[in-house]
């Protein structure tokens, strides 16, 4: 992390000083993306919802209290932005209602996720949309299912089942590549 | 929550993820919020403007008045001095001696000093008008062989009868020692008001004018008869002041016009057994409102009237929510970071009153409109401070309606038009028409809406309007 003082920059940008606003913003713009581009097909998407989610920040940086991490709290406004961007956004919205047609088996395997984190954000980004998010919000971001229901308008139940599924079919992509990148490395050597 | 080693895994590969935003991303985030401060700076500004605005207008009408005023007593007081200075008349030094006929004739006013005095003994209208009129008509001609002694004897009385018409040196006085026929009056009286240089007011400085006296009973009286009050009762340059209350409807209108309900939307919800459903947003009724409050006014002119308040408003709507949970959710766009005990946008059957609690400074002017009756046409702008408000605010991402008073734009700007009509000495009933041009919602994705707020009201002159 840069060495900043940042309730100093927190303080700062609520004078509206533009270089602070400016040195938060690359503070955390690259981070937030990654967060944003998880739970987006599109990077212009991811950066949309970056745009929106920072301007937020900035219109309610006065709310923080310095209770907690600033990441944490910029990281969170990021996912509610993302959320409310798919559920906006008729081209998600298709695949937000959580169809049960395509079944996935439920596996308890563990594997080794050896992948680059750029893969594996791409392969989180190859589920259906329903998968996607409640994985993100499950996995990643440390929601309750009852939290995901309530932030998603389902049940919990729902989104256990959703997870599983999502959880399912990661893990069967990661063996996948994991096996073709060893194969690769195998020809390669 | 993650339990396992996998999503351990996934969780601390995805905390280092990150990505480079292309340099777009700051610009356009760097204009969204100088455009947000640009938009607080010019309502800051625009505000400042306006107050400052009223209080220059209404300083520079009570200069303008006061100066007037002080010009008019000094212009009174430097001719009681020169009154006051004036050599005592002497029929001599009043009057030319009468030579002739001839004389008479070519001078039948004698000028004393700056003023022409003429004196009239027949009346002492003539008198209080300012200028007394001594003509010498035919009768004139007839009392040729009348002394000089006699002519300035009249003059010498006419001038002590009446100290007040003394400070009027402006005025000429016309000595006639006959008795005028009434046309002759009339033709005085013309005469009179075109040589009258005073002002009006001046005239009002001199006390116990038979004239004027008449013209004010015959006022009033004709008033009374009619049943309406006197125009000068209307027109009293003072600052009154009273209570205010007004009483009505308000509602949230999308645009300008009358609607009697906010326009509803329709959300897609996610539903847990597959497929989708839709949530409706609640349209905004109407409901009640009031507003209590103080306000001095003061005339302009005969039209005119000048309105100063500060008052106290309360403003309702109401919306169908669906049913309160008393729980608690993370949400970042709040101002809390999470909203606790929130309704549900589904199955909205229960009625929820949104409430606004506003300070209100408020200046405008009211127009009389007829020249016969006392109906008043007011307009107004006010700037109003939202101080508080439970408001619900509808989230689209959770689909629930939830308290957030941060949603709302503080600052309001109110126009306002309707009728004003005098009742008795003490109150005047009022119907207006009100119209917020902010919008209410500070939320940009919220298509803006604005408040209408219409009714009755009363105005109680704690000073009484004479």
């Amino acid at each position: 992390m840069v060495n900043i003082n940042e309730y100093q920059l927190v303080k700062d940008c609520l004078k509206q000083k533009p270089k602070a606003q400016r040195q938060l913003y690359e503070l955390y713009a690259q981070n937030m993306l990654g967060v944003c581009y998880r739970y987006t097909k599109s990077t212009n998407d991811a950066e949309d919802i970056l745009q929106d989610g920072f301007v937020k920040v900035f219109s309610r940086l006065k709310q923080y209290k310095h209770e907690g991490e600033l990441g944490a709290w910029i990281r969170r406004i990021m996912v509610n932005t993302a959320i409310n961007f798919l559920k906006r956004n008729r081209k998600y919205q298709d695949e937000m209602f959580f169809t049960e047609q395509t079944l996935h088996p439920v596996t308890d395997d563990d594997p080794a996720v050896i992948l680059q984190t750029k893969q594996l954000a791409d392969l989180i980004r190859q589920l259906p949309q329903g998968y996607q998010v409640v994985f993100n919000l499950f996995a990643i971001e440390g929601y309750s299912h009852v939290e995901i229901g309530q932030v998603l308008g389902i049940s919990d139940s729902t989104s256990r089942s959703q997870y599983a599924r999502a959880r399912a079919l990661l893990i069967r992509w990661i063996n996948e590549t994991s096996a073709k990148q060893k194969n690769e490395n195998y020809a390669g050597k | 929550m993650p339990e396992n080693k996998f999503e351990k895994q996934v969780q601390r590969k995805m905390e280092e993820f990150g990505l480079n935003p292309s340099s777009r991303v700051w610009d356009e985030v760097e204009e969204r919020i100088n455009k947000k401060r640009r938009k607080r700076k010019i309502a800051f500004w625009l505000l400042l403007f306006l107050l400052i605005s009223l209080s220059s207008i209404t300083t520079g009408i009570l200069i303008l008045k006061d100066k007037k005023k002080s010009n008019e007593q000094s212009y009174l007081k430097n001719k009681k001095q020169e009154l006051s200075d004036f050599p005592v008349m002497k029929p001599a030094e009043t009057t030319k001696p009468v030579d002739g006929n001839q004389n008479t004739k070519s001078t039948p006013e004698k000028i004393i000093g700056k003023s022409q005095i003429k004196s009239n003994n027949h009346n002492s209208i003539a008198l209080t008008q300012s200028t007394i009129v001594n003509r010498k008509g035919d009768e004139k001609d007839n009392k040729k062989t009348e002394t000089a002694k006699e002519e300035d004897k009249s003059v010498i009385s006419e001038w002590q009868v009446s100290d007040n018409v003394k400070q009027i040196v402006d005025s000429t006085f016309v000595v006639n020692n006959s008795q005028p026929d009434k046309s002759d009056t009339l033709d005085e009286k013309e005469k009179i008001n075109s040589e009258t240089s005073i002002s009006s007011e001046i005239k009002n400085e001199v006390e116990q004018k038979p004239v004027l006296q008449e013209k004010k009973d015959s006022a009033n009286t004709s008033n009374q008869a009619t049943g309406k009050q006197p125009v000068s009762s209307l027109h009293t340059k003072k600052w009154k002041f009273g209570l205010t209350i007004e009483g009505g409807i308000a509602e949230v209108a999308k645009g300008i016009g009358f609607v009697s309900s906010y326009p509803a939307s329709v959300y897609q919800a996610p539903s847990s057994g597959g497929g989708s459903s839709t949530i409706s947003l609640s349209p905004v009724y109407a409901s009640g409102a009031f507003t209590a409050g103080v306000f001095v006014q003061r005339s302009l002119s005969k039209k005119l009237l000048l309105d100063m308040g500060l008052s106290y408003s309360f403003l309702s709507t109401k919306r169908k929510v669906g049913n309160k949970i008393d729980s608690t959710i993370s949400n970042p766009n709040t101002s809390q970071g999470s909203i606790t005990n929130f309704y549900l946008g589904a199955n909205a059957d229960n009625a929820y009153t949104n409430h606004y609690h506003f300070l209100n400074i408020s200046g405008g002017i009211e127009w009389r409109i007829f020249k016969k009756n006392f109906v008043f046409w007011k307009n107004e702008f006010s700037y109003c401070r939202l101080l508080s408000s439970d408001e619900l605010y509808f989230d689209s991402g959770y689909l629930i309606y939830y308290r957030d008073f941060s949603q709302l734009n503080k600052n309001h700007f109110f126009l306002s038009t309707g009728l004003s009509i005098p009742a008795g000495n003490r109150f005047d009933l009022e119907a207006f028409l009100k119209y917020d041009l902010t919008p209410t919602s500070a939320n940009k994705n919220i298509p803006p809406a604005h408040f209408t707020y219409y009714g009755i009201g009363i105005k109680y002159f704690l000073s009484g309007k004479k």
